[in-house]
């Protein structure tokens, strides 16, 4: 079986995602080749020259990091010539926009969001989870000669040993792209909206005091999490009714949920079920919020953001004397 | 910055001032021409997913879920989608039309979406597989090419992670070109200037030539709640179901089987600080 893994990268470095791809094809035989795309494809290609890797390809034509249809085109074209049997790309907002369109245009097998690949009896079965991961679904892909994978971030160990690999520089040809990036907005520094934080967290009836929500804000702030709140805290007006989440409130959809303290009424739930990871901390083991988290510590809310946010703190510390 | 205001900013022609400080090399009205008229059509697929708060029972051959229990609604990604559309046709002459593919149970969800403001419902009727995301696509394509719309919205990062992927391949049946996971969007001129949300608060303004589609993320925009006069009137509104092939599956479901660790929360515990390294870890890469 050969493998192609389209690796991703940003801000001119490789994200973290592509040595997943590249780990996640070690149960599968047969060769593993590596296509960079992008003005910096060259000298990012000669990171990925790693143990597990038989070629690098490198597509150094096109003019950003990322659009979409030019990783479409370039991507088609490669499969057209290496011919894998399977492609790999990350089930991010980038793999988003051009894995699944091509394989449509391939007439490929396809999977998404998939956090296990093997081979059985020389068939490649990939897993992933349905409803909110309830069940996990075993898929195969009868009669494709290709097929094309998402695979989640964070669902394969990253680590892998420089190599001797080859790597190839190809003249592909590129279209003019449809969906042009104009520019890339860093705002990881500052405070977000609520409906566009990767991380929120929420602050439930464990807070009665301004003392105690600011303990929590500084969390936050560590974080880089938008502050979201129940409707105690609203009436109490400890918070603008604009960080509601529930009844009359928002939804929101954030990677990771941390809810402090939060009990979890019905409503709050149905709004943030679209959470990737909840996780949840409660004095009270029977709290409905256990009922959909993914994560638990029953423990008191605040004792546990002050020492969050301890550690976090002497983690940076640390980082800093390291040389 | 709120969602309306984005829009009506950027149709105003403050566009260039909301997308951020860095000089674009050309401006951007070069780029694409403008359309004649201020008509604008917006196709919204919605995936109205299979759910259930319950347990999940299984088929006796293990390669599905008993449709039973499950109720059929739009989700918080379909909803996104839906709004987002509204906001967007607001100020020209125009139509929302929303696409998807079910049986007759997709119905009712259709109409709440009908209610919400969407002019018009069409259903390819055939059951949708559980984790085939091109199937739909697969089967929309037509469907969306006879209606001639400039975008297509559908929902990204809904609760079963299956609509963004729909949108990607249903771009590439159609030709179109694609923008996933934004969070704003706003369309002037033949093009559409989109933010894309890459995580870790990091967003790219990618500008999109017409017709395109685009997915936008669960959450980003904030669905109406329609009247209860709307509702009563949607009860009635026609959903056109249009009969078609089965497409091959691009994926066929071996087993389906509840994970040794059940959907429960894994409790973290032992010595407090152990636990506070576990919470922590659960943030790796995402701190600052």
């Amino acid at each position: 079986m050969t493998t192609l893994v389209i690796a991703e990268h940003r801000q001119r470095v490789i994200r973290p995602v592509s040595f997943e791809l590249i780990s996640a094809t070690r149960e599968l035989e047969g060769e593993v080749v590596v296509l960079v795309i992008g003005p910096d494809a060259v000298r990012l290609g000669a990171q990925l020259r790693l143990d597990g890797v038989d070629k690098v390809i490198a597509v150094p034509g096109a003019e950003a990091d990322y659009e979409s249809d030019v990783y479409l085109a370039v991507a088609e074209q490669v499969v057209r010539e290496e011919h894998p049997d399977l492609v790999l790309a990350g089930h991010t907002a980038d793999g988003l926009g051009f894995a699944p369109g091509l394989a449509a245009r391939l007439g490929a097998g396809f999977a998404s969001d998939v956090f296990r690949l093997r081979l059985d009896d020389g068939a490649l079965v990939a897993t992933r989870g349905l409803f909110r991961g309830s069940v996990h679904a075993d898929l195969e892909f009868p009669q494709r000669e290709t097929v094309v994978v998402l695979v989640r971030p964070g669902a394969f160990a990253g680590a892998a040993e420089p190599a001797s690999v080859p790597l190839v520089e190809a003249g592909v040809q590129l279209p003019a792209s449809r969906a042009r990036h104009r520019e890339l907005i860093d705002r990881s520094e500052e405070e977000v909206d609520l409906d566009e934080a990767d991380t929120v967290l929420a602050v439930g009836g464990c807070v009665s005091d301004r003392e105690s929500l600011a303990r929590l804000e500084r969390l936050a702030k560590t974080l880089g999490a938008a502050v979201a709140t129940t409707r105690p805290l609203v009436e109490a007006g400890l918070m603008p009714s604009a960080r509601l989440i529930g009844q009359s409130g928002q939804r929101v959809a954030p990677a990771i949920y941390l809810a402090m303290g939060v009990s979890g009424a019905a409503q709050h739930l149905a709004g943030i079920r679209s959470s990737g990871t909840i996780i949840a901390v409660n004095s009270d083991p029977d709290a409905q919020i256990f009922t959909i988290a993914d994560y638990g510590v029953v423990a008191d809310a605040l004792a546990v953001a002050d020492a969050l946010d301890a550690w976090f703190a002497r983690a940076q510390d640390q980082r800093k004397d390291s040389p | 910055m709120c969602c309306t205001a984005f829009h009506a900013a950027f149709v105003a022609g403050a566009g260039e001032a909301l997308v951020g400080s860095t000089p674009s090399n050309e401006p951007v009205r070069s780029v694409v021409p403008a359309r004649q008229g201020d008509e604008l059509k917006i196709v919204v697929y919605v995936r109205i997913m299979p759910w259930t708060e319950e347990e999940i029972h299984f088929t006796p051959d293990g390669r599905g879920v008993d449709p039973g229990l499950l109720a059929f609604e739009l989700g918080d990604g379909d909803l996104s989608a839906i709004e987002a559309a509204l906001q967007v046709i607001e100020g020209h002459d125009g139509e929302v039309v929303l696409v998807t593919v079910g049986d007759q149970k997709a119905d009712a969800p259709l109409r709440l979406g009908l209610a919400m403001g969407a002019h018009r419902a069409i259903r390819v009727d055939a059951s949708a597989p559980l984790a085939d995301a091109l199937f739909a696509a697969s089967l929309l394509s037509p469907v969306v090419a006879e209606e001639q719309p400039q975008l297509v919205l559908c929902g990204a990062r809904s609760l079963d992670a299956m609509t963004d992927e729909t949108g990607g391949a249903l771009a590439a049946f159609l030709g179109w070109p694609c923008a996933a996971v934004a969070s704003r969007l706003a369309v002037a001129n033949g093009r559409a200037i989109i933010r894309r949300k890459l995580g870790n608060g990091v967003a790219e303004v990618v500008e999109l030539a017409t017709p395109g589609v685009v997915t936008v993320q669960a959450g980003s925009y904030q669905p109406r709640h329609p009247s209860l006069k709307a509702l009563k009137n949607a009860d009635n509104a026609p959903v056109d179901a249009r009969q078609c092939e089965r497409p091959p599956a691009s994926a066929v479901i071996r087993r389906i089987y509840r994970p040794t660790t059940e959907n429960t929360a894994q409790m973290l515990d032992g010595e407090f600080g152990d636990v506070i390294t576990d919470v922590a870890n659960l943030f790796a890469g995402r701190v600052p």
